[in-house]
């Protein structure tokens, strides 16, 4: 795979008979095998961007380049067959069947036909859509359906770079979880450009390894990864613009890897009571826990601990209860907030792959995640 | 048919419209023709042994078949070979009037010209110069040009943008975006424009009488002259029937290269 980075460099748009640009003087770049979100308000130049790089609206003064070649250099149908369009109109050809549709263009750039009809079945099943409705005409399908065919028109030749205008707009939102999710499937496999239009924050958040946020005019606002445009949001605008609640909205972005786990009030029944105690001392915690070959046991009351006292020779005779709240290390943050929030146990065991002990999330681990 | 026909606004409806219009003009002509031919020049004792329809003329005269196979062919012909010229011309004014958008009111405003002369005097004109055949073909031809090429503009003009926008942004080049995506949706309004303009012309060769040619309805000028109802009944039958044919046909035509047009959900 090789790198296909898109930059735009000044690029601004003028419609003529309007007196202020659509776009004004935009600088960005779109990172090779990354997700840049475009959102913003409506009329806010979106689609004229993306329009500008497949060249369906030119540029009024700027520089547009592919892996470094301008925009311009290459032949128009070369450059557009090269990059997967999906329209935010949905524009199906009404006079051709799903499958017709599915194959425009590994047909233009003359696959032969075994190929295209295995590939049109593959795309299907991968946008979800039935094999029956392959011969239908797009009159025939629901709005969704039309879109999710858009979807599966645009990748059909396996394009390096996709542009995608509100590709989900039109979708139900159970649907529209499984295509994002397909879509970051697909991604972490192939590795396009891909440049996705949306008004939805959340989607942006979630699909985006960076996004950018326009103003009306074209202005971009600001271009960061999601965890920093939630985190610090550049001006009012942006942060109206991501809402309330950013805080939980960056609890999806986070995982629990990602926070300063520590190894909690824990111990393994082989220590001493002594140094239980210790620990128990250390952390201010009154509850101990207790592993034995990095796997963890479960919960022992801090007061059983004191009230066993000096006759406790080991820890092994104190009665274990089995943890309340378990998460994997690679849940989102959300998920081990809602587990603690749900559970009897203010603290949360962190498993490793392997099964093994990987340390304790609490609500004071997360807010300093946050906080970072 | 009835969602398809909505969905495409007036013009669809109008072809039906037109073949009424042939009917009811070719059956008033043939009407008075024969009324005046009853009350003029016959005595009573002819009147009576004159009947409207003489059924030995269809069945029992050997030379009949053949002339109305010959007067049939030649209205087919006259009918056909100026919507097919004139169905090219259309294309070459309307991918003329489409390319240069400043050069379509001219366009229209010539064909709409050529629409009015009336067609005796543009045969007059042309005979001077050419055969009885090329005339009428020209002048027949000229009467059709109006009709296809705004329907031909108006096709091309009424595809979804959407769907432009998508050939464009696939990589359709210009060639592959008119035949795979503008023509074939723009084929229901194009064909309507034909079909239109075949019904139309099927009543006009009935002028082209007036240089010896007018198939079917020369038999009624004949039939006129003569005093001859039956043979009158018999041309304004056949081109009723003929414009019917024809009506149908391309209706059949229509139907079948747009399948997508009558499926819909619900
Ligand atoms: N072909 C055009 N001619 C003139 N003005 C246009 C044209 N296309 C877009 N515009 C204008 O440019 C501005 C940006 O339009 P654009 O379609 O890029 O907005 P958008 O961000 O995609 O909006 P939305 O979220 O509603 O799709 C709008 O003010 C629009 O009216
Ligand atoms: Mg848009």
């Amino acid at each position: 795979m090789t790198g296909t980075t898109i930059e735009l460099r000044g690029v601004t748009k003028t419609f003529p008979g309007s007196a202020t640009p659509a776009v004004a003087p935009l600088d960005l770049t779109m990172g090779d095998g990354e997700i840049t979100v475009l959102i913003g308000p409506s009329g806010c130049g979106k689609t004229t961007t993306l329009r500008m790089i497949n060249r369906l609206t030119n540029p009024t003064a700027g520089v547009i380049t592919i892996d470094g070649t301008d925009v311009r250099e290459r032949s128009l149908t070369e450059l557009r067959r090269g990059i997967g369009y999906v329209i935010q109109q949905i524009g199906l050809f009404p006079h051709r069947t799903v499958a017709q549709n599915i194959a425009t263009v590994p047909k233009l750039v003359g696959w032969d036909r075994a190929r295209i009809k295995a590939r049109v079945a593959e795309l299907a099943e991968l946008v979800g859509i039935e094999p029956a409705m392959l011969g239908r005409y797009p009159a025939e399908l629901s709005g969704g359906q039309q879109q999710r065919v858009g979807v599966a028109r645009a990748l059909a030749a396996d394009p390096p770079v996709l542009l995608m205008d509100e590709p989900f707009g039109a979708v139900d939102p159970i649907v529209r979880a499984r295509l994002q999710r397909e879509l970051l499937a697909l991604q972490a496999r192939v590795h396009k450009t891909i440049v996705l239009v949306t008004h939805d924050i959340d989607e942006a958040v979630l699909l985006g390894d960076k996004v950018a946020v326009l103003n009306v005019g074209g202005i971009l606002e600001q271009f960061a990864a999601p965890d920093d445009l939630l985190a610090h949001p550049a001006n009012e605008f942006v942060a109206d613009f991501v809402g309330h609640e950013r805080s939980i909205k960056r609890l999806s972005l986070s995982r629990v890897e990602d926070l300063d786990l520590g190894t909690g009030p824990v111990v393994d029944r082989s220590a001493s009571v002594d140094e239980a105690h210790a620990v128990l001392a250390r952390t201010g915690s009154t509850w101990l826990g207790l592993t034995a070959d990095q796997q963890f046991l479960g919960w022992v009351p801090a007061a059983e601990l004191a009230v066993a006292g000096a006759g406790l020779d080991g820890l092994d005779a104190l009665e274990v209860r089995p943890p309340a709240a378990q998460v994997h290390r690679d849940a989102t943050l959300r998920e081990a907030l809602e587990l603690i929030l749900t559970s009897s146990s203010s603290t949360a065991v962190v498993v490793n792959d392997d099964g093994t002990y990987g340390g304790t999330v609490t609500l004071e681990s997360i807010r300093g995640g946050l906080a970072r | 048919m009835t969602a398809a026909a909505s969905s495409t606004g007036p013009m669809h409806r109008w072809p039906a419209k037109r073949v009424v219009e042939v009917v009811a003009v070719v059956a008033l002509v043939a009407f008075v023709l024969w009324a005046r031919a009853r009350i003029h020049g016959l005595s009573e004792e002819t009147q009576a042994t004159n009947p409207i329809i003489r059924w030995e003329y269809l069945f029992k005269r050997q030379r009949t078949p053949g002339e109305l196979w010959t007067r049939g062919k030649q209205h087919l012909e006259l009918t056909v070979v100026p919507v097919a010229i004139g169905l090219g011309l259309s294309s070459v004014l309307a991918a003329i009037g489409l390319r240069f958008r400043w050069l379509l009111a001219p366009i229209f405003t010539f064909a709409g010209f050529l629409y009015t002369i009336p067609s005796l005097a543009l045969f007059a004109v042309l005979v001077t110069y050419n055969s009885n055949w090329t005339s009428a073909v020209i002048a027949l031809t000229t009467y059709t040009l109006l009709i296809i090429t705004r329907n031909i503009v108006e096709g091309i003009d009424g595809v979804p943008q959407a769907a432009l926008d998508a050939a464009d942004g696939l990589g359709m080049n210009r060639l592959q975006r008119l035949a795979k995506v503008e023509i074939p949706l723009a084929l229901p309004v194009i064909l309507t424009g034909v079909r239109v303009a075949t019904v139309t012309t099927v009543g006009l060769v009935g002028i082209s009488a007036v240089i010896q040619l007018g198939g079917l309805a020369y038999l009624i000028f004949d039939g006129f002259n003569r005093s001859f109802t039956t043979e009158l009944v018999v041309g304004s039958v056949g081109m009723i029937l003929l414009a019917i044919a024809l009506d149908l046909v391309l209706r059949g035509a229509e139907w079948a290269v747009t399948p997508w047009a009558r499926r819909t959900v619900r």
